[in-house]
């Protein structure tokens, strides 16, 4: 019985949501079109991507402190994403942003091999060693770029209000539909996930290349990490949070929380995104909010589950 | 014995640290403000500046001078070497700096002009602490006139005009900060004229609604009319279909956001611009 409400229910809720997101305050078709329809479709993705790879990451990495950005691609995104800027190069930011997570995820990718093992406390290491370091470069570019400040904090403290070029929005659609094959390719890893939970050993046994998943699954939940920070900066908590909750409504880590993660994900940023636009006159950072709303609502989870 | 040699030479070292004594000739200005170094410098020439921000680029002569910092990060060190009489600062991130200067006890005058009037009470009051009164006085007086014959010439505020400040976020500006009151003043109609701060980010799609006529970008010059023109959603706005989209090229930024009496020359430009004049 239980299994049935969920879904319905989130399904309605999502509707309801989607409607308010495209119509609350829209002046005009135009507007719901051309402004509001890629803005939902950009928080969609961002949601539906960090919950999913937060929920992989957390079983693969075997830490529930695990999150999409704890592999240090976020901050080589947030790099590049900074670097076009302060450079000029504001049309270029996605770009460089894919670019940065590329140039990190390949540097976090020789470090978690060297020695000639590949094991997951080494790739979380690695990765969040590379990560301090591409910090400590936005910071330096943040001390001495003080004008662009506010594209700084855009970047870090999220944004889903990318304004798009023309041109650049059929590359996002592009880009849409390749995130979406990936995550789909990543609920298909979900089986072989779940084996690891039991351990390395026993997975091995069970006829499942260990390296080779860790591996498929840090490439592509990194390649997708870069694509959301590439367009709509670091936004916390959702890709921690969300993951925890499916799993304490669901009790455990089940075969289908990777997608009911997404699915959540998707819906919990929609909203903290339609909250960020109205709440105030002046537009609020979505990671302010997502962080604002998510904590309770954790923690009030958590004290139900017990 | 060796006491006695031990103590000379400590004295000796002490008496030498002593001997560089200020020698103060004269007023010794340090400007941390671009507008209020713009304003100094026209009212008495750059003789007495003796340290300026690496901001203050204007007129050229500044740029030659020893610099303190920048706006938003001095050289505590550098600016006591050079023993100021005076450190003029600017609101914002210079608030800050202006206590911390008074901690250190060095006389600080902040001025932060938000207004053309402000602006002009600035310039009179600049004059009084550097011994100019009469220079600065004839500067704030031909001003107002000169505003006064600005706002004469235009007719009604019928032009709606979006000011982009900033463009990843988009930011615009209110009424109430000089960029907002030059626009008014020169005859334009701000579509964000209510915003809740003076400086402020917006969103796209109010924009899109004000429709506005004409766009004018304060961004560095890499922010092209194109770049603008290309905007997802935009093309149905008044001032891109009919290409009223003006950059750092056409009107140069400082004239119409430094608080300084070029403010004029940005207003004339302004108007021609309003009324479509080539």
């Amino acid at each position: 019985m239980k299994n049935k409400i969920i879904p319905i229910l989130l399904f309605i809720v999502s509707l309801i949501l989607i409607y308010l997101y495209l119509n609350y305050q829209a002046e005009s078709l135009h507007i719901i079109l051309q402004i509001r329809l890629p803005r939902l479709m950009l928080a969609f993705l961002v949601g539906f991507v960090l919950s999913g790879v937060g929920y992989s990451f957390q079983i693969m990495l075997n830490n529930p402190l695990a999150e999409p950005y704890i592999l240090g691609i976020s901050s080589g995104a947030a790099f590049g994403s900074i670097l076009a800027s302060v450079m000029g190069f504001y049309l270029f930011m996605p770009l460089f942003g894919f670019a940065g997570a590329l140039i990190t995820l390949t540097i976090v990718w020789f470090l978690a091999h060297l020695g000639g093992f590949f094991n997951s406390t080494k790739l979380l290491l690695s990765g969040i060693i590379v990560g301090m370091f591409f910090g400590a470069l936005i910071s330096l570019l943040m001390y001495f770029n003080q004008q662009d400040i506010g594209n700084i904090i855009n970047v870090l403290m999220g944004n889903l209000g990318h304004i798009f070029s023309r041109k650049e929005w059929y590359y996002f659609l592009v880009v849409f539909g390749i995130s979406i094959l990936l995550m789909l390719y990543l609920f298909l890893l979900s089986r072989q996930l779940m084996i690891l939970t039991t351990g390395d050993v026993i997975a091995g046994s069970l006829g499942i290349d260990v390296k080779k998943l860790r591996r498929k699954i840090f490439i592509i939940s990194s390649l997708l990490t870069g694509i959301t920070v590439a367009y709509a900066g670091i936004i916390g908590f959702i890709g921690l949070i969300v993951p925890h909750i499916v799993r304490m409504v669901s009790g455990g880590n089940k075969q289908t929380g990777i997608i009911y993660s997404s699915i959540f994900g998707a819906i919990l940023l929609i909203l903290c995104d339609l909250i960020a636009m109205h709440i105030a006159v002046i537009e609020i950072p979505v990671g302010i909010i997502t962080a604002f709303l998510g904590c309770p609502f954790f923690l009030f989870i958590m004290a139900k589950s017990r | 014995m060796k006491k006695i040699v031990l103590f000379l030479f400590v004295a000796v070292i002490i008496l030498t640290g002593c001997s560089k004594f200020k020698q103060q000739t004269g007023n010794r200005y340090i400007i941390t403000s671009p507008e209020i170094a713009e304003i100094i410098y026209l009212l008495q020439g750059a003789r007495n500046i003796v340290g300026v921000t690496i901001e203050c680029d204007y007129p050229a002569e500044l740029k030659e001078l020893e610099k303190v910092g920048n706006f938003g990060k001095v050289d505590f060190e550098k600016i006591i070497s050079l023993d100021p009489t005076i450190v003029f600062t600017s609101g914002l991130e210079q608030e800050l700096l202006t206590t911390e200067l008074e901690k250190l006890q060095i006389s600080t005058a902040q001025f932060y002009p938000k207004s053309i009037d402000d602006m002009i009470s600035s310039i009179r009051e600049i004059g009084k602490l550097i011994g100019a009164e009469k220079r600065a006085n004839f500067v704030a007086d031909s001003l107002e006139t000169e505003i006064e014959k600005i706002a004469i010439n235009n007719v009604d505020n019928s032009h709606t005009v979006y000011v982009e400040i900033y463009n990843t976020p988009i930011m615009s500006v209110s009424d109430r900060s000089f960029v907002g009151e030059v626009i008014q003043k020169a005859g334009g109609n701000n579509i964000f004229a209510e915003l809740p701060r003076d400086y402020s980010r917006v969103k796209a799609e109010d924009v899109i609604n004000a429709n506005p006529e004409i766009i004018i970008l304060t961004c560095p010059p890499e922010v092209t009319a194109e770049s603008i023109k290309i905007r997802k959603g935009w093309e149905v706005i008044s001032a891109v279909k009919n290409d009223r989209i003006y950059t750092a090229l056409d009107i140069n930024p400082d004239l119409i956001i430094r608080a300084t009496p070029r403010v004029i020359e940005g207003m004339k430009i302004l108007q021609k611009i309003f009324k479509n004049e080539k």
